[in-house]
């Protein structure tokens, strides 16, 4: 089988917002991923031929769904591309097997059956055949919809928060399940997400979206780690961004101010010295010290505690550092026995390898 | 010789049939868009709602008579509406399809898009979509909507008496045969006329409510 090839770039314009995604992807999960309102669910519909981009092109596997310079613009019938929206969107007055069969009309009845008993065993849901969507629970619901998407072999597969409507403790393993479904049916899969952890599970491309425009695809570890712009940290949930003044760019490591502080960064390209880099911190990756610790790591910050706010098992801690914010995250257990409380001065260390150079800006 | 009953039920129940067919079709294709067309054809089929019977049937009259191009053309082939039954059905359908198109429309409306949308990723029609999702989801609007207009048909007076007349054993319907017994001043015929309009209302308010609670069960059903 050729490797699937996936690539979009067009330009939609709405009164309030444009949407000018551009990205591509192979046989392969992809998550596009970013904050409401940023386009997500649009580029989706637009994707699968529901709303009508102004200019560009779609094209899948070497033909194009849409192409405004050739005036191709296929209808959602003729695509080839299984969608999944929000909340499913399963028939609710057909029974679990005829909307897996809905797509299928075309078929001769014996090879419509065969597929549909097919599919229903491999969802596990050959015993709800005869039952109505508001009948089974959220995940049975979600096996329906994406059977019902991959009935009739589409080349790409679309989804829309699919597991919005599944309760937490089902999630994982329904995550397993569609890493699994997409290596079986080999085509490239689409899925929006605002959740970063669900992005990160899913995710083997991460495709970050942003104000209507793809600021970063790339594998999910290659954005985890080097977010390129500082929506995209803060995305990923680098929240702390720093602006740095150079000292020092020819060393194997870069020297910086930050305030009164000098930093220490592992950076492979140079910086001119007294010009500002922007950097990202993750927030896990500050360390405090122990009160009276006489060590002496590099990149040393004298900070004072001002809020500790309490998210599950950790603690995510402001501490303020002359004017500015720098925000750490600590299990509960590693906050209980630093004795902290708010007012306190502390030192903080980083390594240089935990200060991310962002090559652009926003 | 036709009775007042029978040709009432006869005028009120292709009047229903044919609002039902236009009016489902006007409903699907407003319900979807919303132009300057859509906006003119919402309006031109809300009209007889707000417009008095009798206008209405004073403009059937003049539109259909064969001084009119129309009416003149209907005649050269075989149609004759003026001061017939068949022009009481033209009458009583123009004034039920609103009732049709209103609430068929809500119904419509009120289907997730979304199963549209899903619908057609899926390879099928825009008609496979209408028939096997919308309207089987849309059914109760269009029983309602149904029921209405059969009412709103079986009293039609003022537009009927305009375009189709008074003429007993052809076109008197019932509220038609009502009035003129009250004319001629026979109370026992009027009172006997007005029961009998009375017990088919009593049996389509009955059904309605049946056929509503028996649909409100099957969507609990389908529910839970």
């Amino acid at each position: 089988m050729a490797a699937a090839d996936f690539r979009a770039s067009f330009e939609l314009h709405l009164p309030d917002f444009n949407l000018a995604p551009r990205f591509e992807m192979g046989s392969e999960m992809a998550v596009l991923f970013g904050a409401s309102g940023a386009g997500k669910s649009l580029t989706l519909r637009a994707l699968a031929g529901l709303v009508r981009p102004d200019q560009g092109f779609i094209r899948l596997n070497g033909h194009a769904l849409f192409d405004s310079a050739e005036q191709i613009d296929l209808s959602p019938q003729d695509r080839g591309v299984g969608y999944v929206p929000q909340h499913y969107a399963l028939f609710p007055h057909q029974s679990i097997a005829k909307n897996v069969a809905f797509g299928l009309h075309d078929l001769p009845n014996a090879e419509r059956e065969a597929r549909v008993s097919e599919l229903l065993a491999r969802m596990r849901l050959e015993r709800l055949a005869d039952r109505k969507p508001g009948e089974v629970s959220g995940g049975q619901q979600q096996r329906t919809a994406l059977a019902r998407a991959l009935a009739r072999r589409p080349d790409l597969l679309l989804m829309d928060e699919p597991f919005a409507a599944v309760e937490e403790d089902l999630r994982a393993h329904l995550r397993e399940e569609l890493l699994m479904i997409q290596k079986d049916f080999a085509i490239p899969v689409l899925l929006v997400t605002h959740s970063r952890s669900e992005a990160y599970a899913l995710a083997e491309r991460l495709i970050v979206i942003s104000e209507g425009e793809i600021v970063q695809s790339e594998g999910r570890d290659e954005v985890f780690r080097r977010p390129r712009t500082p929506t995209v940290a803060r995305l990923m949930g680098m929240t702390n961004i720093l602006q740095v003044k150079v000292i020092d760019g020819t060393g194997p490591e870069l020297l910086a101010d930050w305030g009164a502080f000098r930093l220490a960064i592992s950076h492979s390209g140079s910086g001119a010295p007294g010009g500002t880099l922007t950097v990202g911190v993750r927030p896990e990756e500050i360390r405090i010290e122990p009160a009276g610790s006489d060590a002496q790591p590099a990149n040393r910050l004298t900070a004072r505690l001002a809020k500790d706010e309490p998210q599950g098992v950790d603690h995510v801690l402001q501490f303020t550092v002359d004017d500015q914010m720098l925000e750490v995250r600590v299990s509960h257990p590693a906050f209980m026995a630093s004795d902290l409380a708010a007012g306190q001065e502390r030192t903080l260390t980083v390594e240089p390898e935990s200060i991310h150079v962002i090559p652009d800006q926003d | 010789m036709v009775s007042p009953l029978v040709l009432s039920l006869r005028v009120a129940g292709l009047a229903t049939l044919f609002a039902v067919v236009f009016g489902v079709a006007l409903a699907a294709l407003l319900a979807r868009r919303h132009g300057m067309a859509a906006n003119i054809t919402d309006a031109a089929v809300t009209l007889p709602l707000v417009l008095p019977p009798t206008v209405l049937g004073y403009y059937l009259l003049v539109l259909l008579g064969a001084q009119s191009p129309l009416g003149a053309w209907l005649e050269s082939i075989g149609i004759d509406l003026v001061f017939t039954w068949q022009g009481a059905v033209v009458a009583a359908t123009i004034v039920a399809l609103p009732l049709v198109v209103g609430s068929t429309r809500a119904a419509i409306e009120a289907v997730d898009p979304d199963l549209r949308d899903v619908a057609r990723t899926l390879g099928r029609s825009n008609t496979a979509i209408f028939l096997t999702i919308i309207l089987p989801l849309a059914w109760r609007g269009l029983l309602a909507g149904g029921m209405l207009a059969f009412a709103r048909a079986l009293g039609e007076f003022g537009a009927t008496l305009m375009i189709a007349g008074n003429i007993p054993g052809r076109t008197q319907t019932l509220p038609i045969a009502i009035y003129d017994s009250v004319q001629a001043g026979d109370l026992a015929s009027a009172n006997r006329q007005a029961l009998l309009l009375t017990v088919v209302a009593v049996i389509l308010l009955v059904g309605i409510r049946y056929l509503g609670s028996a649909l409100a069960g099957r969507n609990v059903r389908g529910r839970s």
